[in-house]
């Protein structure tokens, strides 16, 4: 009886044994995966706690530490580490999409990090503002670090700072110096010059307009350029669709009115409801296509060693036309905050938190940083980082923000829940493939916001 | 030793590690599905019970689902209107031809299924591509360029183009399948045939199509199954745009789920989803099955 026991005990052992087996051999191989996950120590946390020593967490949607933002985030964080041996970062680090889930669960849990980035846009900032997760910022003290108009009042709500935007990111109309000459086409100033422009380069098996609409987001943004040229107005768009009142104003309809009349004079290349973003570049920047709508983080295409010389040293950019007889100038941009720093309102550690933050969007630092290295577009002032040494398209940037009078400081398909966000970029979509009539469009769109509103 | 294994409690014990992971892998996500559909989940947030509110939205007022289970149904029949005859018909042209040309020809009606469906996918994004696709390009030099159009933008022609670009994926084990069915066919009723007199037309549908009738079921069961589950096409085409005139429902239910973050709304999709192919395949054994065609 002792014998079968033992056996039964045996047998079982190894059932389980050789099913674990069958797992990760090597389970401390799968965190080296940058890509997908995880949380990194910087050398200076590794150091041995002194007595007053201080880890921050920081929590950012750059996987990649060793160029680009995530190396600049690093050494902006190691260069606040030198001034103040006595703080530590403790950094964690996921893709866009990971880590959106992860930041609610933090929110869930009342665990947020002690720092971290957040999106600028209602859809995200106004769940971290209403559970007060985030620590509000004294306004005042960032009064010297030149951020553009509107930059902080995105991360503003009810009158209190939540946030300081690292990323300033609106629409242009890139264009191909070269092929606009050689068709003895002017820079395109109206939507009028858009169309004119259109038939001649059709009539030479060129394209307008490059323009991705399988990616939706960007059909959406260019939409909202024309409404914002009717309505001169930067904020009368994005309050219409909080309060699902679009179809009642006959500017929107205008704006909308305006796109179909671009649609239907080939302005865009015939292809691009279905062109996703990558296909649509491609036309740009193999000289298959004239102009290129899209945001200003397209800038490195300047410098894009990649891109045929003849193309790069031809591109450059102009502020997105205006529409005759719209009241609208090309100096309100719809330009949002791609993403800034936030810090936690429970973190024990508040006031060291907040003084990292400050020094990482420091504009001798990051503002000179993001510029020269073509990192991003800060969203702040940046002339005196100029070098002398930055091309054509650099300038044209740099232009186009500098003289900005007016920006939205959201996008219309951001302002509500992600289910609003997917359904309106698919309805626009639906809109400019004729589906539906520039009517129906707004009328479905206050219905989706009614939608949202009840989620 | 035997007794060993034959005693009851072995028997769980050695089992037991087994139904754990079961229960761990698919039944309780299944259960967790089953829960979740009841609720208006959003990611990682709590998680409100909403009772049928997600059901009743699917089968009142979600038209782009039931515009993909009918575009899923359009498949499917597709699969066997046209597709499978093709099939067929290739596989006996095949048998007949003999020799290198038969194993020439096996390979290359085969290759399309070798080859990654992203791909053979951007590969008809870009012949079809109305700016620099080589297919109206060919329309034009034929003379037919009133033929040219926005295959893959056009409401009225994009979910024929998705349907034809998904026949012609499967083309391959399609054709493979009916060939493999063909050369079973013994040789004895070839030969029997031949005596009797029976050519053509008669000889296929009085004996080849009967004795091919087992593979058939196998086809017609495999594209249904595929016709349903339509993901990975729609989604590297057209992302079932523009509009939902190429939605297919697995495509739309990822997007419920990871673009629009409604994780309750896509379950309760799911569970749908799960119970009409239940159906489905009822009615299959129905017809297919109990009849024995």
């Amino acid at each position: 009886m002792k014998m079968k026991k033992l056996l039964a005990a045996l047998l079982t052992g190894i059932m389980a044994v050789s099913l674990v087996a069958c797992g990760n051999p090597n389970p401390a191989s799968a965190g080296e995966d940058k890509s997908t996950e995880t949380t990194k120590e910087t050398e200076a946390a590794k150091t041995p706690e002194k007595s007053e020593a201080v880890t921050l967490k920081f929590f950012s949607n750059v996987p990649d530490r060793t160029a680009g933002l995530g190396l600049l985030e690093e050494t902006n964080l190691n260069s606040f580490k030198e001034a103040n041996p006595d703080v530590n970062f403790e950094t964690e680090f996921l893709q866009d999409e990971p880590y959106k889930m992860k930041i609610q669960t933090y929110m869930q849990s009342k665990n947020m990090p002690d720092m971290w980035m957040q999106w600028g846009h209602p859809a995200a900032l106004m769940p971290v503002v209403q559970g007060g997760f985030a620590a509000e910022l004294n306004p005042d003290d960032y009064k010297d670090y030149g951020f553009v108009p509107g930059a902080l009042e995105a991360f503003t709500i009810d009158g209190k700072l939540y946030g300081l935007p690292k990323n300033a990111d609106f629409w242009v109309l890139y264009y191909n110096e070269k092929i606009l000459n050689d068709n003895g086409i002017a820079v395109p100033k109206t939507t009028d010059d858009l169309i004119a422009a259109a038939k001649i380069l059709n009539a030479k098996g060129i394209q307008a307009v490059s323009l991705t609409g399988k990616d939706r987001w960007p059909t959406a943004i260019t939409l909202e350029n024309l409404i914002l040229r009717k309505t001169a107005d930067p904020k009368a768009f994005n309050d219409a669709i909080k309060t699902g009142t679009t179809s009642s104003n006959e500017d929107f309809l205008a704006g909308v009115n305006e796109f179909i009349r671009l649609v239907d004079n080939n302005v865009f290349q015939p292809s691009y409801l279905s062109d996703d973003y990558g296909t649509a570049k491609n036309l740009f920047i193999q000289g298959q296509a004239a102009m290129y709508v899209m945001g200003s983080w397209e800038m490195g295409m300047g410098s894009d060693e990649t891109i045929p010389e003849e193309v790069r040293k031809n591109i450059r950019a102009t502020k997105f036309p205006t529409v005759n007889g719209f009241p609208g100038t090309a100096d309100d941009l719809v330009m949002w905050y791609g993403g800034g720093y936030a810090v936690s309102a429970d973190s024990p550690n508040k006031e060291a938190a907040i003084k990292a933050v400050s020094h990482m969007l420091d504009p001798d630092i990051y503002a000179k940083n993001s510029w020269q290295k073509q990192i991003a577009i800060p969203p702040m002032k940046y002339d005196k980082y100029l070098t002398g040494n930055e091309n054509n398209l650099q300038k044209d940037i740099t232009e186009i923000i500098s003289s900005a009078k007016s920006t939205t400081g959201a996008t219309f398909i951001d302002m509500l829940t992600a289910s609003f966000k997917d359904a309106s970029e698919g309805l626009t979509l639906e809109m400019s493939g004729k589906m539906v009539s520039p009517e129906e469009y707004l009328s479905q769109l206050d219905a989706l916001v009614k939608e949202a509103n009840a989620e | 030793m035997d007794k060993v294994l034959g005693n009851k409690k072995t028997i769980f014990l050695l089992v037991l590690p087994g139904i754990l992971v079961m229960i761990a892998g698919v039944l309780f996500p299944i259960l967790m599905s089953g829960y979740l559909s009841l609720t208006s989940m959003q990611g990682g947030g709590a998680a409100k019970f909403v009772g049928l509110q997600n059901y009743i939205k699917i089968f009142t007022k979600d038209k782009t689902f039931w515009v993909s289970i009918v575009h899923a149904i359009i498949l499917g029949f597709s699969y066997m209107l046209f597709q499978h005859p093709i099939c067929m018909g290739f596989a006996l042209l095949l048998d007949k031809m003999g020799g290198k040309a038969e194993k020439v020809f096996r390979v290359l009606f085969f290759i399309p299924c070798v080859i990654s469906i992203m791909v053979t996918s951007k590969m008809w994004v870009n012949i079809l591509n109305p700016t620099f696709g080589v297919f109206n390009k060919v329309l034009t030099a034929i003379g037919m360029e009133g033929l040219a159009r926005n295959w893959l933008s056009d409401p009225n022609t994009v979910f024929i183009s998705v349907l034809f670009i998904i026949m012609w994926q499967g083309f391959g084990y399609g054709m493979l399948i009916y060939y493999a069915g063909v050369k079973g066919i013994s040789g004895d009723v070839n030969e029997a045939c031949q005596i009797d007199g029976a050519t053509g037309f008669r000889k296929f549908f009085s004996v080849t199509l009967p004795l091919l009738m087992p593979v058939v079921k196998v086809n017609v069961t495999l594209g249904m199954i595929s016709a349903l589950k339509q993901m990975e096409t729609v989604f590297l085409i057209t992302d079932g745009g523009p509009g939902d005139r190429s939605q297919f429902i697995a495509n739309y239910l990822y997007q419920q789920a990871f673009r629009a973050f409604k994780y309750g709304y896509a379950n309760a999709i799911a569970v749908v989803f799960v119970v009409i192919c239940l159906v489905v395949t009822v009615i299959y054994n129905k017809v297919i099955v109990v009849e024995d065609l």
